[in-house]
């Protein structure tokens, strides 16, 4: 087989699946069974796919056929989009391990199942589309099967509410870089995201400014950087949650990688360099909102909610930086914080699912009765903190050198602070949840067990992921090493 | 000197920690036995490593891209630090079989302990800053976690979160410095950043913003005012732990790295009067609390953050070797006495000292090994802590920095004071209801102490070698030997010093002997008992930020729902509106209709016109 299939295969088997899926409605075992077998499969054929491209560079799916009926369907991964869709397919089969054991699939439905898998086709097809209508055709995609999940299998008082607000302040994101893609079509009729860089370089400055500034704020809504981040509260919190796990550890990718990819593959440097310091300060205040509200919550799932606002803070002071530190830093945190947040989520829905508990006031002390979730959950807290030997730490440190980089010490100094207050939110929700006397408002506590082994099989995975990120991050830099000289920038 | 056992001395201990779960799962009764296997292993290789000290080597790989190398490269003054950590590491795990006997959760604890062991080497000896910052936070997490080990003890688990919270609060300033640091020379490795600075290629600002950064950190660490408040509620971890890790080494990690970055720091302008100022008031501060405190392992914790002051205010004045020396000192003889209170609560199960009394008549060898640690402690001659904190004295006296010396000597009146009375309140007299049964601890338990005892007498004669190993550091350019140490120490005014301290330390012993601890202390007491009222502040400053953080993060929730409700009301009434016209009322849509044309027409009309 030709490499050069391989990123059609990682688009296609989720998709085909997802489609077998939402067919097969009388049958949610099989769709089970299909579910986890598809994601696996992307999951290897993506890391194949990474293995191909940080052999040679580029690799590109041309489909000449498909131009016979008057569009084109191209794909390109390079080495950031191959970060980014291993990223995407592994947490994605991991979570979908997770799934089984957190839910029946005759509770689920099948359609749970190729919703999911839609989801999935979306994002992976999005991070490799070669031309800007086919990205925001992908983009737009993605968010139909998640206001779905959200708004069907959502809990929460209202979800039909808390998918329309999903729904609407995401997709005013979504017209924004709707409007900057029409603008570029128009004046230069050219759809190449891999070409238009020496395209748009001969445009007036004014006019890439406005450009660059549209596809930054769409990206940020997704990011949910303050003040744009209203929609992800009740969205993480209420969605089931193995969704909550796709949307907060796997979606959010999404935004980092459209801005960092937009940002500096289109535009020239000067551009994207006037950004500086609006992101900067956006990316501290959604830092210490996003750390503020988690410490105030007292809902476990809203902790761990408003704690994506606040990394994705960290996440974007990488990127503000505009420099190759701290982007360097902003695509590591993509991985490490998509597993330490899969992981605080996986290990509060295990608390979830053996107590029915749901605040952190209700239980307490399960350290005894749930020993491996005790773990997995102050791994994955700790990892938030940024403390090493986790994995989060090796791209914190980065970012931090990214904002110190910048002229804005004091801006870099208060990001900094913000760890702490992470550290104080992460640890409060283990020490609530985990240790002091037992308790469990809700029921018996004799009846408390640990997780199901298939939950305890993903997040003890994700720790040792964590983990071994931590310690020897070595070929994790050489792979971003290679993403960021694919920009030629820097 | 082959640059292996460098790595050996760090992957050996964590290997072992992470190999524990598995013997944990297999045999779990060979978990302290595997544990102390690997910590004699550790202390082996980190006194090997010691006495190839002076040769050079270099262990380094990959690690982070082209942005770093992994490096460890030990020199004489990380040696000895890792030579104490490594040895005493092994002494705790021995004593923590018996000790930690049919406690509830032993793999945990003996992995965090290797885990820390391997860590606390791994940060003195290696020469890359961010290495070393790796190995600083890995050993806060340990110190974390095993504060926290009681997991039913509510206290313990606030007491971890505290510990974590507010030496992070000081992780803050060394992580700030480092990256400035990183930013501004190009490299983590402390040698080239000290070349470059030497050269001028780092400009000042950066260098005072990185050196009180370093100094932030270094107060959160060793636990010096006012981030001292976390030491004393660590003091939930078990004794054994408390021994190693907040007493004899990862609290002495902050004083290391201000004596390692001292010929960074110390042109900078106020950087070494801060450093003084912050260690004389800690250590003046904290000996009041010590003073005033009626538990026992409480009054051992403030006791240590006195002398990590005495360490601080050493390195402030520039007598980095007697700082370095009175760290070696310190390490001994206050893991000695916190082994023997440990030995002494494990019997008696409490912790308060007016509940004991007479154990010297019950546990005898623990009662002189105690006796020996709080000679050494307050600084009677022979024993390694007098000729140590002579030379602070000394040092003090040199730099002619005498306000800061006054308290540091007031402080060694007061050390004099509550460590005697500690004493004499658990172990002299007639024996104390609890202390009725209590035994002399088991042989596992009392060799450790033992060994110790000897250490805390005779560990100021290696100052001939200990002194040589580290001026090859290119730090400490002193070297003194045994018998130059004795002579210069009774030929100098700092002798009258000390001789005066524990004179008046003395008589306050003598005076304040009848006085019972649960007796009402006076106000000032109090106050000291409260310890000063730091806690209380810290509290109402946290509820205060958090209250109004809170107002600030509601008022902008209520604003954007209001506009979102808004939003939806205006388009939802709109829609009403709308409605009303598409009931099927066809007078009233032919109306419309009409309307509507004859305006058309009305503008066409016009614009011909």
């Amino acid at each position: 087989m030709s490499v050069s299939m391989l990123p059609l295969l990682v688009f296609l088997i989720p998709l085909l699946a997802s489609i077998v899926c939402l067919l097969i409605k009388e049958r949610p075992r099989l769709a089970q069974e299909i579910t986890l077998a598809a994601c696996l499969a992307t999951a290897a054929f993506s890391l194949t796919l990474a293995a191909a491209v940080l052999r040679s560079g580029t690799v590109a799916t041309e489909l000449a056929w498909i131009k016979t009926f008057g569009f084109e369907f191209n794909l390109i991964v390079d080495a950031l989009g191959a970060f980014t869709v291993v990223t995407i397919t592994v947490l994605m089969a991991i979570d979908m391990i997770y799934t089984r054991g957190y839910m029946a699939p005759e509770e689920a439905g099948s359609r749970f199942y190729g919703w999911t898998l839609m989801f999935t086709a979306a994002m992976v097809g999005a991070v490799m589309a070669a031309d800007l209508v086919q990205f925001y055709f992908l983009w737009e995609l993605m968010l139909i099967p998640s206001t779905i999940l959200i708004v069907y299998w959502g809990g929460g008082p209202r979800p039909q509410a808390t998918g329309f607000k999903y729904f609407v302040v995401t997709h005013v994101g979504a017209a924004l870089i709707l409007a900057a893609i029409l603008w570029i079509l128009s004046v230069t009729g050219e759809s190449g995201i891999y070409t238009l860089q020496s395209v748009l370089a001969a445009l007036p400055r004014p006019t890439l400014m406005v450009l660059a500034s549209l596809f930054t704020v769409g990206f940020a809504v997704k990011m949910a950087i303050f003040p744009a981040h209203v929609w992800l509260p009740d969205a993480h919190s209420e969605a089931p949650l193995p969704v909550s796990v796709m949307l907060s550890a796997i979606m959010m990718n999404m935004g980092i990688y459209g801005m960092v990819r937009f940002l500096f593959t289109l535009f020239p440097p000067e551009v994207s360099s006037a950004l500086l310091l609006p992101l900067l300060i956006f990316a501290v205040v959604s830092q210490w909102y996003g750390g503020l509200q988690a410490l105030r919550s007292t809902e476990m799932k809203r902790v761990a909610a408003y704690s994506t606002i606040s990394q994705m803070g960290y996440v974007l002071v990488g990127i503000a930086s505009m420099s190759a530190l701290g982007l360097k830093g902003s695509i590591f945190h993509m991985l490490n914080h998509g597993t330490a947040k899969a992981l605080l989520f996986m290990s509060i829905g295990a608390v979830i699912h053996s107590t029915g508990a749901t605040h952190l006031d209700k239980v307490g002390g399960l350290a005894r009765k749930m020993p491996w979730t005790a773990l997995c959950c102050s791994v994955a807290a700790l990892a938030l903190a940024g403390a090493p030997p986790l994995g989060a730490f090796q791209s914190e440190w980065i970012i931090f050198a990214g904002g110190f980089s910048t002229p804005y010490t004091v801006l870099a100094v208060i990001a900094v602070c913000a760890s702490v207050l992470t550290a104080f939110y992460v640890l409060r929700l283990v020490a609530k949840i985990f240790f002091g006397p037992e308790f469990s408002e809700s029921g018996n506590m004799s009846e408390v067990r640990e997780a199901p082994s298939s939950m305890l099989a993903s997040m003890l995975a994700l720790s040792l992921l964590s983990l071994a990120v931590g310690i020897y991050p070595h070929y994790f830099h050489r792979w971003i090493e290679a993403a960021l000289n694919s920009f030629g920038l820097f | 000197m082959n640059a292996s056992i460098y790595l050996a001395q760090v992957a050996v201990p964590i290997g072992g920690a992470a190999l524990t779960p598995l013997v944990g799962v297999l045999k779990p009764r060979l978990r302290p036995a595997f544990a102390i296997t690997i910590g004699a292993a550790t202390a082996c290789l980190t006194v090997l490593a010691l006495l190839g000290a002076g040769a050079p080597g270099r262990f380094v790989i990959p690690w982070q891209g082209a942005l770093n190398h992994f490096s460890l490269a030990p020199d004489g003054l990380s040696a000895y630090i890792a030579a104490v950590a490594g040895v005493l590491g092994a002494l705790i795990l021995l004593y923590s079989y018996k000790y930690m006997e049919g406690e509830e959760g032993l793999t945990r604890y003996y992995s965090l302990v290797l885990l820390f062991i391997g860590a606390m080497i791994g940060l003195v000896t290696t020469d890359n800053l961010l290495v070393m910052y790796f190995f600083w936070e890995t050993v806060g997490l340990c110190s974390y976690a095993l504060i926290g080990f009681e997991l039913h003890n509510p206290a313990a688990a606030r007491a971890g979160l505290k510990a974590f919270v507010t030496t992070k609060f000081g992780d803050v300033g060394l992580l700030t410095g480092i990256m400035v640091l990183y930013v501004s020379a190009g490299t983590f490795n402390v040698f080239e950043i000290m070349e470059k600075a030497a050269a001028g290629e780092i400009p000042g600002a950066t260098l005072a913003l990185a050196g009180f950064g370093f100094l932030m950190g270094a107060v959160g660490k060793s636990a010096q005012v006012p981030l001292h408040v976390w030491l004393p509620d660590a003091m939930e971890a078990p004794t054994s732990v408390s021994a190693l890790i907040h007493a004899a080494t990862m609290v002495n990690a902050g004083v290391y790295l201000m004596a390692r970055t001292y010929p960074l720091f110390s042109p900078v302008a106020g950087w070494s009067d801060a450093v003084t100022w912050v260690g004389a008031v800690t250590a003046f501060l904290a000996a009041c609390m010590a003073l005033y405190a009626r538990d026992l392992k409480r009054m051992l914790a403030y006791s240590t953050v006195s002398q990590l002051g005495y360490m601080m205010f050493g390195i402030g004045v520039g007598g980095l070797l007697a700082s370095q020396f009175h760290l070696l000192s310190h390490a001994i003889f206050k893991a000695l006495l916190f082994l023997c209170a440990g030995a002494v609560i494990h019997e008696v199960h409490t912790r308060d000292m007016a509940e004991m009394g007479g154990l010297g008549r019950r546990m005898p060898v623990t009662g002189r090994c105690y006796l020996v640690g709080v000679l050494a402690l307050a600084g009677v001659p022979i024993f390694n802590g007098f000729w140590s904190k002579d030379m602070l004295f000394a040092s003090a006296l040199h730099a002619g920095k005498l306000v800061p010396l006054a308290l540091a000597v007031v402080t060694a009146v007061l050390t004099v004071t509550y460590s005697v009375r500690s004493y004499i309140k658990v172990f002299a007299g007639e024996p104390a209801p609890a202390a009725a049964q209590a035994e002399e601890p088991h042989p596992s338990m009392l060799f450790p102490l033992v060994l110790l005892a000897a250490g805390a007498l005779t560990s100021w004669l290696i100052i001939g070698n200990y002194s040589a190993d580290l001026s090859r550091s290119g730090i400490i350019h002193e070297v003194i030997g045994v018998s130059a140490l004795v002579a210069e120490t009774l030929h100098s005014t700092a002798f009258l010093l000390s001789l005066a301290a524990l004179l008046l330390g003395g008589i306050m012993v003598a005076a304040t002997r009848k006085a019972s601890l649960a007796a009402r202390p006076s106000a000032f007491g109090a106050w000291a008992g409260r310890g000063f009222g730091f806690d209380a502040f810290y509290l109402g400053l946290l509820n205060g930020a958090y209250a109004a953080a809170s107002w600030i993060v509601t008022a902008y929730d209520r604003l954007t729902d209001w506009i979102g409700r808004t939003i939806i009301t205006l388009s939802v009434s709109f829609g009403r509106l709308l409605r009303a016209q598409n009931v099927g009322d066809l007078n009233g849509n032919l109306l419309w209709l009409v309307t509507g044309v004859v305006i058309v027409i009305a503008i066409v009309w016009a614009k011909r016109g």
